[in-house]
């Protein structure tokens, strides 16, 4: 039993639960661990406090995960708008080693207090990233993916491409894969940066 | 119909629908609970009759009856048709989940002013919106009558019941206007006292394709005419008049307060308070109706991959 | 049923599916011809799924204009011969309860999910709550037995809603499917079995042969003694009484002046066949002095709870009541007659089931409610509990 609790909060139809369903597609459906998707829904799902959590098993003799909701400390936090940013405290990110990863949109929060104490955060400018180089918002979901894909590392890069096949019309399927290249890249250079600062 | 005339005087008339009927082909007679001036046993017998001259496939239109003085008709609609008696009020929803699975069916709803005006309004409003093909009837007797004279969304300004003691004050409720305002597209209003306008609407509704609503006029001598004088609805004959007491001075009464429509144009509003019009109010056969609508949404969506 | 559309099964193989939906298309599965609803927080899903799936399997998906209507239409579309279901939360249960009733003294088999929600018309919406077990049971006025099942998983909604549609068709009472607002709108990976598989699962509507006929409602054998339950009568054939009356009447549809045998029938029915209606699971009962008595997701946190307690030594098992209604008194009282307490959690205030347990126990051994209210059990809230009995 090794739970891995993803939660991600920000605006309502910003690709916050499109994006915990890749995550839950790509780590049950393609990679075969047990897991459960949860999301805000009705009134709820309006909004800049929309969110989705996504709990994982990583032991792959779990059939069910016993408490679907996810738990805090969070292993994976992604954080998208100004209000969500705003309920963030330092003890909603595990402080272990190789996880307790706080994601945030450095261009959509100006203010976000708890990020300086927070170790393994990292800001991205994804929603101006996504409306400038690919043209809509959409794609930040794929460059997010991208980050988790690297820093989690809890399925293969092979689910996580077979997911965005599944999951983006094909017309655009080149320029999102180009995203999540992106996002790739930005994860990695971000590990290369925490184990510098570790050694 | 016609031997009736011929008959000798210590002959007993018979009806010749009631082999047809559900207590006649039991019983042998008219076994009903109806009381005497009722207008339910001359609905019952012209139903019974354009059932059987009309050779309606008992298979094919089923009669679903609300809760009212009127679920009693029951015994005497003819035998062969498929009847259930629904909740109070939901006879329309039903009806409409009884077409929709099987669209070669074409509903005959009873129900009556407070089943279908008063509990079941939305249900009404919404079967004509959809114009779902059926033949509904109201029976308004402007009274609650089965629970003993109480007063309903019908009952004729100044009339007296049991809930209104002193004079009923509400607005009354018009089903013919509401049907035409919420989209049913044949719209008609009889009396029992005219019933071969009856049987000619009611052909013409079983002909239509479409949400047919037809409003039937009844007397209830128990509850309403017993309590209420005849010059309800006459002019400037206020307090004066008598007692409606009896079937024929209902019956007399009906024909007094009813107006041919083309004849209402001409009146006022005021003139109109408390009569009934007659007529024909809508007849359009050009509207969608909603299983074939449904019926090509789901051959788009079978064909669809 | 002449062809049986291909489109009504999904490929088979591991979906992702949210709870509503895996409910719809086990329903779909089931051969579900209509579906009649409202929309309501936290079932809308149900409605907007089958507003898409339905027209493509040829059949009819109505959103009425309110919950009394939908369940009316949902009998109607039963008495012709359709299998119909519904689909509602808390609010929308209490406004159905007079057609439930009705459709129950009249047999007409339906299937009825309740997606559970806390509180009142006014209530939290979004928050889990299995507030209605008891509404579900007692669902009318006049008396009736109902079956009511509770699945703990998505898998679980895909396979009970089968098993729902078979019950309706076999024992002809509402048949109630008790979700709630999370395990409804949980997403999660479903199996679906080869459509070969389904079909030998399904019982499908058919009618009689012709010399079955006149019996057209449960009536007792008086040879074997046992309840013959005849298939459901359809309006628009000649397998239909003349007349469908709600009051008490005969397995011939026509009013009779014995209500008692009626009224035993329509109990009886159910009753009698307890048997094969209720399903239950057990998990290391076997030397089990702690068992905890459990229904819907609060069995999920059970199990983890029980392993953990079992590696440290306490004897503790799990009861599973996979049908909750009819309440399986003889097997729970076998199942508790050697223990040293009983522990059951809840996800309501009351203890529907715990009220159960303390009737078929007579009171006689401990009982340990854990009750929650808008969220549901950790395995630690349940471990907690057993170690605290186990002192």
């Amino acid at each position: 039993m090794t739970r891995y609790e993803i939660r991600i909060s920000g605006y309502g139809g910003q690709g916050v639960i499109t994006l915990s369903k890749m995550i839950v597609t790509a780590s049950s459906l393609y990679e075969g661990l047990a897991g459960t998707q949860t999301e805000a829904y009705s009134a709820a799902a309006r909004g800049g406090k929309c969110w989705a959590e996504v709990v994982i098993d990583l032991d792959k003799d779990i059939k069910m995960i016993d408490y679907p909701k996810a738990l805090e400390p969070y292993d994976f936090l992604i954080i998208l708008s100004q209000e969500a940013a705003g309920d963030i405290k330092l003890n909603m990110v595990k402080k272990e080693l190789n996880t307790g990863f706080l994601i945030w949109d450095n261009s959509a929060i100006q203010k976000f207090r708890a990020v300086k104490r927070i170790d393994n955060s990292l800001g991205i400018p994804i929603q101006k990233i996504a409306v400038e180089k690919f043209g809509n918002i959409v794609f930040g979901n794929t460059i997010l993916f991208g980050v988790f894909t690297v820093l989690s590392g809890i399925f293969s890069e092979d689910s996580a491409l077979e997911t965005i096949k599944k999951f983006v019309p094909s017309s655009t399927l080149d320029k999102n894969l180009e995203a999540f290249e992106l996002g790739k890249q930005q994860g990695l250079s971000f590990l290369k940066e925490l184990k510098e600062a570790k050694a | 119909m016609s031997d009736i005339g011929r008959m000798l005087p210590n002959e007993k008339p018979e009806h010749p629908y009631v082999p047809f009927s559900y207590a006649g082909s039991m019983f042998g007679n008219f076994a009903t609970r109806f009381c005497s001036g009722c207008g339910y046993g001359i609905i019952g017998h012209l139903f019974t009759k354009i059932f059987e001259d009309e050779k309606l496939d008992p298979h094919l239109f089923p009669t679903i009856i609300g809760i009212g003085c009127y679920s009693q008709l029951l015994l005497i609609v003819h035998t062969k048709s498929q009847k259930i008696l629904a909740l109070h009020g939901r006879a329309p929803a039903l009806a409409t989940g009884i077409k929709m699975a099987n669209p070669n069916m074409k509903p005959i709803i009873f129900s009556g002013d407070g089943d279908c005006l008063g509990i079941g309004g939305n249900h009404f409003i919404h079967l004509c919106r959809r114009n779902l093909d059926c033949v509904i009837f109201i029976f308004n007797n402007s009274i609650y009558a089965m629970t003993g004279g109480q007063g309903a969304p019908t009952t004729l300004f100044g009339a007296q019941s049991t809930t209104t003691p002193y004079k009923m004050f509400e607005n009354r409720s018009d089903g013919v206007e509401l049907a035409v305002a919420a989209g049913a597209t044949y719209v008609a209003r009889t009396t029992v006292a005219h019933p071969r306008t009856f049987m000619k609407y009611f052909k013409k509704a079983l002909n239509h394709k479409g949400t047919s609503v037809i409003e039937v006029i009844t007397p209830c001598v128990t509850y309403f005419g017993r309590k209420n004088l005849d010059s309800l609805g006459a002019e400037n004959r206020e307090g004066e008049g008598e007692k409606m007491d009896t079937g024929q001075k209902m019956i007399d009464w009906i024909k007094q307060n009813t107006i041919r429509r083309n004849q209402a144009k001409l009146m006022t509003e005021d003139q109109l308070l408390n009569k009934y019009v007659i007529g024909e109010f809508r007849y359009q056969t050009d509207k969608p109706e909603y299983s074939d609508e449904y019926n090509k949404i789901q051959k788009f969506a079978m064909e669809e991959k | 049923m002449s062809k049986i559309n291909s489109k009504r099964f999904l490929s088979p193989g591991k979906h992702l599916m949210m709870g509503n939906v895996a409910m719809s298309e086990g329903a779909l599965s089931a051969g579900l011809n209509y579906f009649g609803g409202y929309p309501i927080t936290p079932s809308t899903e149900v409605i907007e799924h089958l507003a898409v799936r339905m027209p493509q399997v040829g059949g009819v998906c109505m959103q009425m204009e309110d919950e009394l209507a939908s369940i009316n239409s949902v009998i109607g579309a039963s008495l012709v011969g359709a299998k119909s279901m519904t689909a509602t939360s808390g609010p929308g249960l209490s406004l159905m309860v007079e057609t439930i009733s009705m459709a129950a003294n009249l047999e007409v088999p339906f299937v009825f999910c309740d997606v559970q929600r806390n509180g009142p018309g006014t209530g939290f919406v979004t928050e889990p709550h299995h507030n209605d077990i008891g509404l579900v049971r007692f669902s009318g006025n006049g008396e009736f037995q109902v079956i009511a099942l509770a699945p703990m998983s998505c898998q679980e909604l895909f396979d009970l809603t089968i098993t729902a549609f078979n019950f309706a068709e076999l024992y002809r009472c509402p048949v109630f499917i008790l979700s709630d607002a999370y395990l409804g709108h949980l997403h999660e990976v479903v199996t679906i079995p080869p459509k070969e598989k389904i079909l030998d699962r399904v019982i499908q509507r058919e009618l009689p042969p012709p010399d079955e006929y006149i019996k057209k409602f449960t009536y007792k054998d008086d040879n074997t003694g046992k309840y013959v339950i005849p298939k459901p009568p359809q309006m628009g054939t000649d397998y239909c009484p003349g007349l469908l009356l709600h009051q008490p009447h005969n397995y011939e549809g026509l009013p009779t002046p014995k209500p008692m045998q009626f009224m035993e029938a329509i109990m009886d029915k159910i009753n009698k066949n307890k048997d094969k209606i209720c399903i239950t699971e057990s998990y290391k009962l076997k030397d089990a002095d702690i068992i905890i008595i459990a229904y819907g997701l609060p069995v999920r946190a059970s199990y983890r709870a029980v392993d953990i307690a079992r590696k440290e030594g306490f004897k503790v098992g799990i009861f599973r009541l996979v049908t909750v209604w009819p309440f399986p008194d003889e097997e729970v009282m076998d199942v508790v007659k050697d223990a040293k307490a009983i522990i059951v959690p809840e996800l309501n205030y009351t203890g529907y089931i715990a009220e159960q347990v303390e009737r078929v126990t007579k009171l006689e051994i401990p009982i340990i409610k854990i009750p929650k209210v808008c969220e549901f059990h950790h395995p630690d809230d349940i471990l907690k509990v057993i170690k605290e009995v186990a002192k």
